[in-house]
């Protein structure tokens, strides 16, 4: 081996250990500076959490109304998303055809693509647009909030059932119109269960990316001090945009404390979803690697 | 005369099956020898063993010794201090499908002589002329050296890769059913080829056809189920007779 | 649809899916028609003029929003700069140059990076790296374009890593006997195959890594330090289009320098559809090409 082999084999390695210093200094400063708020009071406050589970007590200085929030707007937009996203993905893997086909996966790829503050921005013409013509009394709130994060992940979940469905072996394919089954009834009673656990990962893999993303609900209803929303309407509080505030504007470090708090806890919950969708991802290819 | 290629207690597993166990012989210089046993006895993997090539499939482990005799003394394929790519430039392989890189003829014959053995500009092109001719592939393709290898018909790709391995100037060829995915005509010609071979080189051939077995041994190393079954050699006495008995059971 | 067409009629099913389809292919174009109703003002050349300028100073009735432009492709491109030669990097190691226990782990460690939120990225990059390129440049607030270009290669490149894996998926298994039958070392297999054979493959990396640099919104906004300007160096603070219009939703501004926050959506909109007929016009000719 030349010199310049060895050379560009020393490089590779630096490169390659980039990534897991990177994780481990993450991962590590976090804890080191939130461990030691992650408990109850990180979350409720002085309020007993009981009341403010069940009674809707006000929280004033834990982030369980972020939490909420968050949650909220996640259920939302998978409410709203995956019903979409399921369909859309069949049309696409097993109706669309020619130029229709066409137009619709570009789509779906230009919303992947999309910058998420452009959803966000969406969103908010959205509320101006209704202002001015039909509800002149409408704001920001958690269903707008919801409604864009769905918009934001529908891609993720076409995509998802897309892939899962056009990813089955020829075979089964076969199956359903060898045994006299139509299409419609292919889908539903052989493809769809065959694909399942690829389609699930995709979804929870996309409610992830919606409870992490913050340029949206920034310009969609996510405001520092709500408490716990009243209804779909209300502004209310959100984990990343918490956790944006305090980057940007802490006054104390109990504040600051609090934040590292709400930074593992969100970073707990993503990998969390995340490692779901990996573990269900895995489960489906071995289930086909056996045939 | 020495051993070209000596093997004992030879033991290849992949995930913990053993695929080949148990293996011992030995080849002589200026012999072809060819190994013979139905699909998945593990023929593939012995060959392989050779030039430590199953070390690029997952999950693979190799007991046992494999000894080499070049020229410059001899070479303990398994030993610690070996390199495998310096191991794999002094014994050439050919596959069953021609494998050419995805990159123009001229490159597939160049790109292998100027990285492995540090050769480039005009004795590089010399070597490759000379093996172009060598398999009788120049004529052929002499007006069209910057086209495409894969342009190629199959006859014509799997001369090309016996060329390319025949231009890094190894001691040893191993050969993986050469003539299994090409016609008749180019399979006579590649047979004739390895026979010109074999006074300069030691040559190892996995074969599936009886007749081809019959035209090109020496030696018969036979395989069965992983395990060394049966060794012939043109020698011995009886040969045909022993040929045939031994052989009838295989194919 | 002859035996088991009485259990489930399939028509209406069929219905329901198309018309879900069309309405996700419809969120696309309204969103489109929105920010060009919004936009729509500046049709008018005093006005358009008045946004393409380079000063951003709202309450002097300065809207110019060319130094946000700048500011993006600026950041963007330089944090790929940055980004794809350590992907290729890790691709390469991924690939044959590392051990393949290892191997798995860096390729793992990347498809974990995905998943931790940007919010969470910038966070730490605020009380890490900010303080860190203060103390070590002593120059301004570290709040600058070089922590966002950081922080910014950190988040594309997942996104580059993967793309380059799948393309090198497509040629390396290829090669990888051949390559190793013929007494070559890993580093030469992928320096002078596989690297060489997928230069369309790459540029479809290097173009879906623009897009999300030039798309991300918190890292920009939490480390760059948002001064509408044109930066004299890498210390010096900046805003791109999409803190802009983070910033100007915030605080609640008269109604030109709303609309510099529509231009700027236009023209992000603009750009992410260029980059996805980019990447389209790439795959189609590919697959005509083999």
């Amino acid at each position: 081996m030349t010199r310049f082999h060895r050379l560009f084999s020393a490089l590779c390695w630096a490169c390659a250990l980039l990534p897991g210093a990177v994780m481990l200094l993450l991962i590590g400063f976090l804890l080191r500076q939130g461990w030691g708020s992650l408990d109850l009071h990180l979350l409720f406050g002085d309020t007993p959490p009981l009341d403010a589970l069940f009674r809707f007590v006000p929280v004033w200085d834990g982030i369980w109304p972020a939490c909420f929030g968050t949650l909220c707007v996640v259920v939302l937009a998978g409410v709203i998303s995956i019903p979409l996203g399921i369909l859309c993905g069949i049309h696409l893997s097993e109706f669309a055809q020619g130029r229709f086909r066409d137009i619709l996966s570009f789509c779906v790829d230009l919303l992947a693509g999309m910058p998420s503050i452009l959803m966000g921005l969406f969103g908010f013409a959205l509320i101006l647009f209704l202002r001015h013509t039909l509800l002149p009394d409408v704001g920001t709130g958690l269903l707008l909030s919801g409604f864009c994060l769905g918009l934001l992940v529908l891609p993720y979940m076409v995509n998802a059932t897309y892939t899962s469905l056009s990813s089955l072996p020829q075979d089964l394919r076969l199956l359903g119109p060898s045994l006299g089954l139509n299409h419609m009834q292919s889908i539903r009673h052989i493809l769809l269960p065959s694909a399942g656990k690829g389609i699930v990962s995709g979804l929870v893999l996309s409610l992830g990316r919606a409870a992490e993303d913050t340029a949206v609900i920034m310009l969609t209803g996510a405001v520092a001090n709500a408490g716990m929303p009243r209804s779909l309407f209300d502004k209310y509080e959100a984990l990343p945009f918490y956790i944006y505030t305090t980057a940007a504007e802490y006054q104390t470090p109990e504040d600051l404390n609090r934040g590292f708090g709400a930074a593992l806890v969100l970073l707990v919950m993503t990998t969390g979803l995340f490692l779901a969708a990996h573990l269900l991802h895995q489960a489906m290819e071995r289930r086909w690697r056996r045939g | 005369m020495t051993a070209a290629v000596s093997i004992k207690n030879l033991r290849v597993t992949f995930n913990g099956a053993a695929v080949l166990e148990d293996i011992t012989c030995k080849t002589r210089c200026g012999e072809l020898t060819v190994i013979v046993g139905r699909s998945g006895s593990g023929k593939s993997t012995l060959l392989r063993a050779v030039n430590r090539l199953n070390e690029c499939f997952p999950g693979c482990s190799t007991t046992g010794v494999v000894r080499l005799s070049l020229h410059d003394g001899q070479l303990a394929v398994y030993a610690d201090g070996t390199c495998p790519e310096r191991l794999r430039g002094r014994v050439g392989m050919v596959f069953q499908s021609p494998n050419v890189l995805p990159l123009s003829i001229e490159r597939n014959m160049l790109l292998p002589q100027r990285l492995v053995r540090g050769i480039t500009g005009r004795a590089a092109e010399e070597i490759m002329r000379r093996m172009l001719r060598r398999v009788g592939l120049f004529d052929e393709v002499c007006d069209r050296m910057d086209a495409q290898a894969a342009t190629l018909s199959g006859g014509q790709q799997q001369r090309l890769c016996l060329a390319r391995a025949l231009a890094l100037e190894p001691e040893v060829l191993l050969l993986d059913e050469p003539t299994a995915s090409v016609d008749y005509q180019s399979a006579r010609r590649i047979e004739d080829l390895l026979l010109s071979l074999k006074d300069e080189l030691s040559l190892l051939v996995v074969s599936h056809s009886l007749p081809q077995t019959r035209r090109l041994a020496d030696r018969v190393l036979l395989i069965r189920e992983g395990r060394l079954t049966g060794q012939w050699h043109r020698g011995q006495a009886n040969a045909d007779a022993a040929f045939e008995k031994m052989l009838s059971t295989t194919f | 649809m002859s035996a088991g067409s009485h259990i489930s009629s399939p028509i209406p099913a069929r219905i329901v899916i198309a018309v879900s389809a069309w309405i996700s292919a419809a969120v696309v174009l309204s969103i489109f028609l929105f920010l060009a109703w919004f936009c729509r003002p500046l049709l008018d050349t005093t006005v358009l003029s008045s946004l393409l300028s380079w000063d951003w100073r709202p309450f002097q009735g300065d809207f110019g929003i060319l130094s946000m432009l700048t500011g993006s492709l600026l950041l963007a491109s330089s944090s790929m700069l940055l980004a794809f030669p350590v992907g290729m990097g890790i691709c390469c190691f991924v690939h044959g140059v590392g051990p393949p226990g290892p191997a798995r782990l860096v390729l793992w460690t990347i498809k974990l990076m995905t998943s931790v939120p940007t919010v969470v990225y910038g966070f730490v990059a605020v009380f890490v790296l900010v303080p860190l390129l203060r103390d070590v440049f002593r120059e301004g607030s570290g709040f600058s374009l070089l922590a966002a270009i950081l922080g910014l290669a950190v988040l594309v490149l997942p996104t580059v890593v993967l793309m380059l894996h799948s393309q090198f998926l497509t040629i390396e298994p290829q090669v990888r006997l051949t390559a190793a039958a013929l007494g070559m070392a890993p580093s030469q297999k992928l320096l002078h195959l596989v690297i060489p054979a997928s230069g369309r493959g790459f540029l479809a990396a290097a173009i879906l890594g623009l897009g999300r640099a030039l798309g991300d919104t918190m890292i920009p906004l939490m480390l760059a330090g948002n001064a509408a300007q044109l930066p004299g160096s890498v210390f010096d603070s900046i805003r791109t289009m999409t803190a802009h219009i983070a910033l100007v939703v915030a605080t609640d501004s008269r109604s030109l320098a709303y609309l510099s926050l529509f231009a700027c959506g236009l023209l992000l909109f603009m750009t992410t559809a260029l980059i996805n007929l980019g990447l389209r016009m790439l795959a189609g000719n590919r697959e005509n090409g083999s």
